[in-house]
């Protein structure tokens, strides 16, 4: 799931897979309020979940993405 | 302020988002948006105003917040995620204008003003930001002082104009300036200029284009041709931070067109009249007789406005202008009936139907 996620960010985010660990909301041009929603849409789409509004505001980096992701991902 | 900030605002763009993408990066029939004019007074005279404002058309018509408050309910329902509160002049009376956020209830939505500025100090600014207001637009026409003043006749609304979009900025609000674009500036270095200026202050800049209608009516040598699209588009992939409604707002090559806006944005009068757009003056139907749901449904009965438009019908389409928009007396208060236009288009549909049918036989 990791990889996916990373690959998904790097995409959505335009920074390379190395960086993806680096950057937070708002820190790169990408990541504004279009971007996050592309990339959430984009999880919701690659994994078949729906993730709930509360989560969606939390996720501010890959770390905190990847822990709401296990609560939907078995 | 951003989208993440109104978790209902950024649950219906998602939807918006899904939409656009599942249809082919088109808009289709999806509602996006509500303009509403909810008083015509202005304290400027601009030579383009598409509302006829100078001529003092129904100014003294004000919206009741109470029925703002219902079409909000109802627009939130069809899931309609951007408000542009607009005019006249929208900072007239502000205490109204607070009554009227207040009414919309802003946390549903991504709500903007269009404004002249000349009101808007600091002060106004941070009321705007308390009431929910996340974005301010104002137009600016020329880098030219004495241009942009001339053209809206009241001396220093370019210097007010300019300077309100910095306290809209300093009040953390997204500061939007707006630049009218049509044949006979598109490509000028005026307009060069002022893209600059937008994105030196790191501001978001809108393009309209210019449309015969209002103040303008019939003056279809205004409006872009095919060249100055293109050209516009060029400078949407150079600078970056250039919007127009019917461009693809999720297109991170800055390429892609939505399409046509008409119907997917609702443009209200005082009157309480449903248009298709703000510059197309075809009336679709009245909120004080019928659901906002009705209203569009009826809308995209009519073929022009329910298939896709990679031009704007109002500012780029002169087919459609000059047939639809070049009526005599035609205005956002003396609109043409779109069911007359589904009548005559039904008929037409017939007509050629009878004409295949009786020659196959």
């Amino acid at each position: 799931m990791e990889d996916k996620v990373k690959e998904i960010f790097s995409n959505v985010f335009e920074v390379e897979i190395s960086e993806v660990d680096n950057i937070e909301y708002q820190s790169v041009e990408a990541w504004d309020s279009i971007g996050h929603m592309m990339m959430i849409s984009e999880l919701e789409t690659e994994f078949g979940i729906s993730i709930d509004m509360d989560d969606v505001i939390i996720i501010s980096k890959l770390s905190e993405c990847l822990d709401i992701l296990k609560k939907y991902i078995n | 302020m951003a989208l993440i900030d109104k978790p209902e605002v950024f649950r219906k763009f998602k939807e918006f988002f899904n939409y656009v993408n599942k249809n082919d990066g088109k808009i289709g029939v999806k509602q996006r948006g509500i303009d509403i004019n909810v008083n015509n007074a202005c304290n400027l005279r601009c030579k383009h105003c598409f509302t006829n404002s100078p001529l003092g058309d129904h100014i003294k018509e004000w919206m009741d917040p109470k029925v703002i408050s219902r079409i909000a309910d109802e627009a939130h329902e069809l899931g309609i995620f951007e408000w542009d509160l607009q005019g006249g002049e929208p900072l007239l009376r502000k205490k109204y204008l607070w009554k009227v956020l207040d009414a919309i209830g802003t946390e549903r939505f991504y709500m903007y003003v269009t404004t002249n500025g000349y009101y808007l100090d600091q002060a106004a600014a941070d009321k705007m930001a308390e009431h929910g207001v996340d974005r301010v637009s104002v137009s600016i026409d020329s880098m030219d002082p004495k241009e942009h003043d001339d053209f809206r006749g009241r001396k220093s609304s370019w210097e007010r104009a300019l300077r309100s979009l910095e306290y809209v900025q300093k009040a953390g609000m997204d500061p939007f300036l707006n630049i009218t674009v049509g044949h006979f500036n598109a490509k000028s270095d005026d307009v060069k200029l002022l893209l600059d200026y937008s994105k030196d202050n790191k501001y978001t800049t809108l393009l309209n284009v210019a449309t015969p209608a209002g103040m303008w009516s019939n003056l279809t040598e205004i409006m872009c041709d095919d060249e100055d699209r293109a050209y516009l588009i060029e400078m949407r992939k150079k600078y970056k931070n250039i919007l127009r409604n019917l461009w693809n707002p999720f297109d991170r090559k800055n390429e892609a067109i939505l399409g046509c806006n008409t119907v997917n944005r609702l443009y209200i009068t005082p009157l309480g009249d449903v248009l298709a757009c703000p510059y197309v003056h075809i009336k679709l139907g009245n909120i004080y007789e019928s659901s906002l749901k009705e209203i569009s449904t009826t809308g995209f009965q009519f073929s022009r406005f329910r298939n896709y438009s990679e031009k704007c019908l109002a500012g780029e389409d002169i087919d459609f202008a000059k047939k639809f928009m070049s009526t005599p007396g035609t205005s956002i208060f003396n609109p043409i009936d779109v069911k007359e236009l589904i009548k005559k288009e039904k008929g037409i549909i017939e007509l050629d139907t009878h004409l295949e049918t009786a020659t196959m036989k």
